[in-house]
């Protein structure tokens, strides 16, 4: 069974206007997406600004309104908040953020903000707690004489691990991860992935891991959705996204990304350019009239693309002889 | 733009018609009816009635505000008790001394209020800005009416320069000796007003002046070859100032509250010397009709400023 | 003048720049011992994380520093001026007309209650001597020329109603309007996504190309330097520790700090689970060592005799130099287990 599932989840959000300030329109921040994470598994959400992935994220942790479609964690329905009450959601799933700073109190110390979760879920007494705390500030490297400090004593990247170590104190299920590197320098980030990988392998917690950075999706994620206006064009193993993209948009998406392969760099920006100008002359096949795309078709096991009517028809055949 | 102006408007009239039937049902509840002050004393409880019934104080609540209503359109405010004459003469007599003492002031404040703003974020962190800003801190410090008090003692008493009541000499004959009559009346009262409105304005302005300095699109400037005293002028004090213009129109509550206060200790006979009178001598026709007028005043403050605001911030204007 | 001579031909030269920031009435060294040349036709990126000073030493070329904050020593040759010593009237005829800036993030570059033509006009007034109308043509010229679609509806608008992209695209034209040699771009792409980031990249090279101006590039992202650069300068707290060409610099890095820096990238073929950490941190300004190698402490396995006490520059032909002689007997300390 997989830990979570979400099923064509929607996020509107009103626009008001007009001269009574009416609701007008709606803005279709997350437009219909549906995924399923496995236990233990690090699923990727990746696409540009306006994407809709972050809200994705906020509204299965609870912190954006559903508008509709359906949550389910463990075979319960947790889509609204008198749901996700009953079970041991709000432990089960944590969060990180990408500004690590904003999100720690200024005015509480370490042992405080990491044993927060743990006051709120678990009853331990101080001493439990203090060898708690220590556990997880070593599992996320930082020496116990950071217990007493404050946050604006540390580094970005130390921040970044007050609040991983925060995030998993409950042992959760699942972490949503937003962005958790985007704000760090590299050497950094690399320190704060590994952190989380080890985490991952020592406690088998799952990510939902959001980020724009297509090379850090890869060295991270098992299993990936592109994310483009609010819908997922593409999703795949790493494979299927970084080796065969299939979707108009994840082929410019990988394209844009500048490689570090010197060599290559006046064919890259060829082939960039070349995807670039497909994708204005071909974008409108791949989205219908409203701007919506098209339903996923499974193109290869696992792997379900956003095609147009025309070729996807060509799997559905395919599909229909096996 | 037209739309957001009166959209903004037409969101005022809700606000007004609650804000009438508080005043309305305030006077209600107010002790005393307006007969018992005014009528022969033999007249018998029963005439009373009649009397009263004749005047609908027996009518549903609703009835007796609309007739208030109507009223209040037609200048019929009633009479006061206290002067003997009606309200709507009193207060625009009144209204009008305000009126002269509270433009002078807010001219002031912004007279002051603007250069020493601008001069402080400018000078930021300077011996200038110092000094500007203790001056500040100092008059944040000190009680308004304490100001007052040191004020008219010192120039009034102790100097003789002002005159320290009334709103004009009983003296003055012709237009321009009524206008400097008139003038020098206001001159103190103005003037300590107005010191004590700068110390939010000169704050508010010398930190925007800093953001301003310190923004990105201030280094553009810088990167584009503009001098200084053109970023200055076209980009500092421009968008410092603009967020000062829209809330100009708040500032008129603030003078209001501030001209009880000056009004008072000058005898100066304003509306708020009037409202503090009423108050004392519970002459309810015009205490209602004053926190009518104060709460539309109000109003029209922030309307005001709201359609500044949207006029000249592009990005709350609506396209 | 013929191709080849302008192609030398040196536009900026900067020497043993020390730029100093007041802290608590006392002075710090954010960058030193700067010494670069930067030749026609060609990009020159300095490349660094955050706080290595990269964004001080376009600043102080730019003059953009407070200057009672700032303490500045050296020398920054711009077309025979010394522009440490030049007076700000000086300086403001060369910024904006010679010199041209693009910021990192272009919606606060610009002020939000000007129009999009006033913001471009203005830099035309300050430097040329055109007449309105003649200035309205040209703003429409630029926004064409910087791939706006629709110059004459743009031009009317506020920042605020234009995307990130078009925005990056309006400082770009501030930047070039009066066709400058040389154009500073600090984090120009940062605040972009990844695909528009690709078009203003190729926006600036085309423009290089076109003007035969020079680009000094800011970033920390290594993928934009390989893909646009020509020349690299790597920072490490306040020093340039190793220059060449892009591909001396990625494909024969030398120093320790360039070399980890590359290897710290998740890889696209590399299985390993682990990505390489570069130990410890940067030093802040205040605790910046006065001598020795500064990222000696990241790399505590190295030997101090292998380091310089004073670490200077090693030319290795080719134009490619690096700080140290800790390079000499640099090794990964994996490779040392293994």
């Amino acid at each position: 069974m997989s830990l979570i599932k979400v099923k064509n989840l929607k996020v509107h959000f009103p626009i008001r206007g007009g001269f009574f300030n009416g609701v007008v329109d709606n803005v279709r921040a997350v437009d219909g997406v549906s995924f399923e994470i496995q236990p233990g598994e690090t699923f990727g959400l990746v696409g540009e600004s306006g994407s809709g992935k972050s809200t994705t994220g906020r509204a299965i942790i609870g912190l954006e309104k559903v508008t509709s479609g359906e949550i389910t964690f463990e075979g319960h329905d947790v889509t609204s908040h008198k749901d996700r009450k009953e079970i041991d959601y709000d432990q089960d799933v944590q969060m990180i953020f990408q500004d690590s700073f904003s999100s720690l109190n200024p005015r509480k110390r370490i042992e405080s903000i990491i044993a927060e979760p743990l006051k709120n879920f678990e009853n331990l007494t101080p001493e439990q707690e203090k060898i708690k705390v220590l556990q997880l500030m070593k599992i996320v490297g930082l020496s116990p004489d950071a217990l007493y400090k404050y946050p604006h004593q540390f580094s970005g990247g130390q921040r970044q691990r007050i609040g991983i170590a925060r995030a998993v104190a409950t042992n959760p299920k699942l972490v949503i991860a937003d962005e958790p590197v985007s704000a760090l320098d590299l050497s950094v980030q690399a320190q704060v992935l590994n952190f989380m990988k080890k985490i991952q392998r020592n406690m088998g917690v799952s990510y939902l891991f959001i980020s724009h950075d297509l090379g850090v999706v890869r060295h991270m994620c098992d299993r990936i959705a592109i994310m483009n206006r609010g819908q997922i064009v593409e999703i795949g193993s790493r494979e299927d996204i970084y080796k065969h993209p299939k979707h108009l948009y994840t082929q410019r998406l990988l394209a844009a990304i500048p490689s570090t392969r010197v060599a290559d760099r006046d064919k890259d920006r060829e082939r960039r350019q070349k995807i670039e100008k497909e994708y204005k002359e071909k974008q409108k096949d791949y989205y219908d009239k409203e701007g919506r795309a098209y339903p996923l078709v499974e193109v290869s096991k696992g792997h379900l693309v956003a095609l147009p009517p025309k070729e996807a028809l060509k799997y559905k055949d395919i599909k229909e002889e096996n | 733009m037209w739309k957001t102006i009166l959209r903004r408007v037409l969101i005022m009239i809700p606000e007004l018609i609650v804000l009438s039937i508080l005043v309305f049902l305030l006077a209600k509840a107010m002790p005393g009816d307006p007969f018992s002050g005014s009528i022969n004393p033999k007249t018998s409880p029963a005439q009373l009635h009649r009397l009263m019934a004749a005047n609908g104080l027996f009518d549903p609540w609703y009835v007796q505000y609309w007739h208030w209503v109507v009223n209040l359109f037609h200048g019929k405010l009633g009479m006061s008790y206290e002067y003997q004459m009606p309200v709507i003469n009193l207060i625009k007599q009144r209204g009008l001394n305000t009126l002269w003492l509270a433009t002078f002031t807010m001219i002031l404040t912004y007279a002051i209020g603007l250069p020493l703003g601008i001069f402080a974020g400018k000078h930021e962190g300077k011996w200038q800005d110092t000094i500007i800003r203790v001056f500040n801190y100092i008059t944040m410090s000190v009680p308004f009416f304490v100001v007052l008090v040191i004020g008219i003692w010192i120039f009034g008493y102790a100097l003789g320069w002002f005159p320290t009541s009334g709103s004009i000499s009983p003296n003055a004959n012709g237009m321009g000796e009524t206008i400097l009559s008139r003038l020098g009346h206001i001159i103190l009262p103005g003037l300590l007003g107005a010191l004590f409105g700068t110390v939010n304005i000169v704050q508010y302005l010398r930190s925007q002046v800093i953001d301003a300095k310190h923004s990105a699109f201030v280094k553009t400037a810088v990167a584009k070859g503009v001098p200084e005293k053109d970023i200055y002028r076209h980009h500092i004090f421009r968008n410092s100032l603009l967020p000062i213009a829209a809330f100009a129109g708040y500032s008129i509550t603030g003078l209001l509250a501030g001209s009880i206060f000056t009004e008072m200790i000058f005898s100066y006979p304003g509306m708020g010397q009037l409202f503090l009178n009423a108050v004392n001598y519970r002459d309810y026709t015009v205490i209602t009709t004053l926190v009518l007028l104060y709460g539309f005043l109000n109003l029209m403050g922030t309307l005001i400023s709201d359609i500044v605001l949207s006029i000249v911030d592009p990005r709350i204007r609506v396209e | 003048m013929t191709e080849s001579a302008t192609k030398h031909e040196t536009i900026l030269t900067v020497k043993d720049l020390t730029t100093s920031f007041k802290i608590n009435n006392k002075f710090y060294k954010a960058i030193s011992d700067i010494d670069m040349k930067i030749k026609r036709d060609e990009i020159l990126a300095i490349v660094g994380e955050s706080g290595c000073g990269k964004s001080t030493l376009v600043n102080s070329i730019m003059g953009l520093q407070d200057p009672s904050e700032t303490k500045i020593t050296g020398e920054i040759d711009f077309e025979g001026q010394d522009l440490t010593k030049i007076s700000e009237a000086d300086y403001n005829k060369i910024r904006g007309a010679k010199i041209g800036m693009i910021f990192q993030d272009p919606l606060s570059a610009l002020n939000p209650l000007k129009r999009i033509e006033d913001q471009i006009e203005e830099v035309l007034i300050c430097h040329t001597d055109m007449s309105k109308q003649e200035r309205r043509a040209r703003v429409l010229e630029l926004l064409d020329q910087v791939g706006i679609v629709d110059p004459k509806r743009t031009a009317h608008q506020f920042p605020h109603q234009l995307s990130g992209g078009m925005r990056q695209r309006i400082v770009i034209a501030i930047a070039i309007a009066c066709k400058p040699d040389f154009i500073i771009a600090d984090e120009p792409t940062t605040a972009l996504d990844v695909t528009i980031q690709a078009q203003i990249l190729d926006l600036l090279k085309d423009i290089q190309k076109e003007n035969h101006s020079s680009i000094i590039l800011i970033t920390h992202d290594l993928g934009v330097v390989a893909e646009t650069a020509d020349y690299v300068h790597v920072m490490y707290a306040g020093k340039i520790v190793e220059k060449g060409n892009v591909d001396q610099v990625f494909n024969n890095p030398q120093h320790p700090y360039t070399r980890s820096l590359l290897k710290s990238i998740p890889q696209v073929d590399s299985e390993s689970d682990e990505l390489y950490v570069i130990e410890g941190s940067v030093p802040s300004l205040q605790n910046m060592p006065a001598t020795g190698d500064a990222f000696a402490p990241r790399i505590p396995w190295i030997l101090a005799s292998d380091h310089e006490e004073n670490p200077s520059m090693h030319k290795l032909g080719h134009g490619h130099e690096v700080r140290c002689t800790c390079y000499q007997d640099f090794y990964f300390k994996e490779e040392s287990d293994a």
